[in-house]
């Protein structure tokens, strides 16, 4: 569980509700890390407008290079999510 | 082309203070266009944002969306030692105090930038919002610049982080900003925060040796977000609900907890990409290193 309450889908208004409906276009669900950040609505808009310019596609490495990058660094600073 | 990106990525991880740019020539020596160079900069600079959020929230996936043996093979726990620290610790042991890094640097910016005329509007318009808040485009942005889209969503992420755009407020954005550079030993944003630090009336014996934040009169509250932003950013794994609890019972709210979390994360990942790219020190800063670099 994780260590502060996160608002689900269901609750969220506003820019909160936005914000769930935009990553569920560009990513498919809504993942734990994006309801991480839903006590902030502001900092989980500002942060995902960087990631949709940065990853998945938005490089020009490709999704198996990106991946690459993710699963090694996620490993050396131990995150298992 | 794979092992460079895999050993630029361990690199960036675990000492981005010995960056240089011979190792983003070795990346466009075996093949990746400046572009590339940037997006591997950046791509790992966000790995470090979101694992900080990932386990800074205490976030775990579930076998519905990873196959049990994977997860198994990549579960850790706060007891489990941090990955490679006595071969980093041996790296960092060879007497380079922080002032000596900074002053070992390598000078100038490492990777292409447009000129003014090359920016497009959204970019643009992105500069024009930082004249208006601090008057003056931070350098690390600028050095964005080849990548416009990331620069000006960069740009419009640190306006939330810093100089007052959180909920926390600027002396604790600043005062984060600083630990984490400090941390990283990341010349550049040490420079930014410690200069906007002191110009806020912060102490001498604080932005002297903000890594001894224990000896610094700070309150209750400052001490513990030092603590917590210190152990995210070295050792993320073993943030657990109990070092939460104990911000909360500083009187911090959950949603505090959230803005230490997300800053910090910030800082990891922003403090790597300014090394990682050599991004020389804004005017502000250089004055400060002036006053302060014998002390580090």
């Amino acid at each position: 569980m994780a260590f502060i309450p996160m608002i689900p889908e269901e609750e969220a208004t506003g820019l909160l509700k936005e914000c769930y409906a935009r990553n569920l276009r560009t990513v498919g669900r809504t993942s734990e890390v994006v309801t991480a950040l839903s006590l902030r609505p502001e900092a989980l808009r500002v942060s995902t407008h960087f990631r949709s310019t940065t990853l998945f596609g938005a490089s020009d490495l490709g999704r198996r290079r990106e991946e690459f990058i993710a699963t090694l660094i996620s490993d050396l600073v131990q995150c298992s999510y | 082309m794979d092992r460079a990106l895999l050993a630029y990525s361990e690199k960036i991880t675990f000492l981005p203070e010995r960056l240089t740019s011979g190792d983003l020539n070795a990346l466009r020596e075996v093949g990746y266009p400046e572009k590339q160079v940037i997006d591997i900069v950046l791509v790992a600079g966000y790995r470090h944002y979101i694992t900080r959020i990932a386990n800074g929230i205490g976030i775990e996936i579930g076998t519905d969306r990873v196959e049990e043996s994977i997860l198994a093979q990549y579960t850790y726990s706060p007891d489990s030692p941090t990955k490679k620290a006595a071969e980093i610790r041996e790296l960092q042991g060879d007497g380079a105090t922080l002032g000596q890094v900074i002053s070992g640097t390598e000078p100038g910016l490492w990777v292409e930038r447009p000129n003014s005329s090359g920016l497009g509007e959204t970019l643009g318009r992105e500069f024009q919002e930082w004249e208006k808040r601090i008057g003056f485009v931070p350098n690390w942005l600028r050095a964005l610049s080849l990548h416009q889209e990331s620069a000006a969503a960069a740009g419009d992420f640190a306006r939330y982080c810093t100089f007052g755009g959180s909920p926390l407020g600027s002396p604790r954005e600043h005062l984060i900003g600083y630990l984490v550079a400090s941390l990283l030993r990341a010349p550049y944003f040490l420079g930014l925060h410690g200069s906007q630090l002191k110009e806020q009336g912060a102490s001498g014996v604080l932005l002297k040796n903000v890594q001894g934040w224990r000896n610094a009169e700070l309150s209750e509250q400052d001490q513990g977000i030092l603590e917590f932003v210190e152990q995210l950013t070295l050792d993320s794994h073993r943030v657990t609900q109990e070092k939460v609890d104990r911000l909360v019972a500083a009187g911090l709210s959950e949603s505090e907890v959230l803005d230490v979390v997300v800053l910090t994360s910030f800082f990891n990942c922003f403090c790597r990409v300014a090394s990682a790219l050599g991004v020389p020190l804004d005017p502000t800063s250089k004055s400060f290193f002036e006053e302060f670099k014998h002390a580090f």
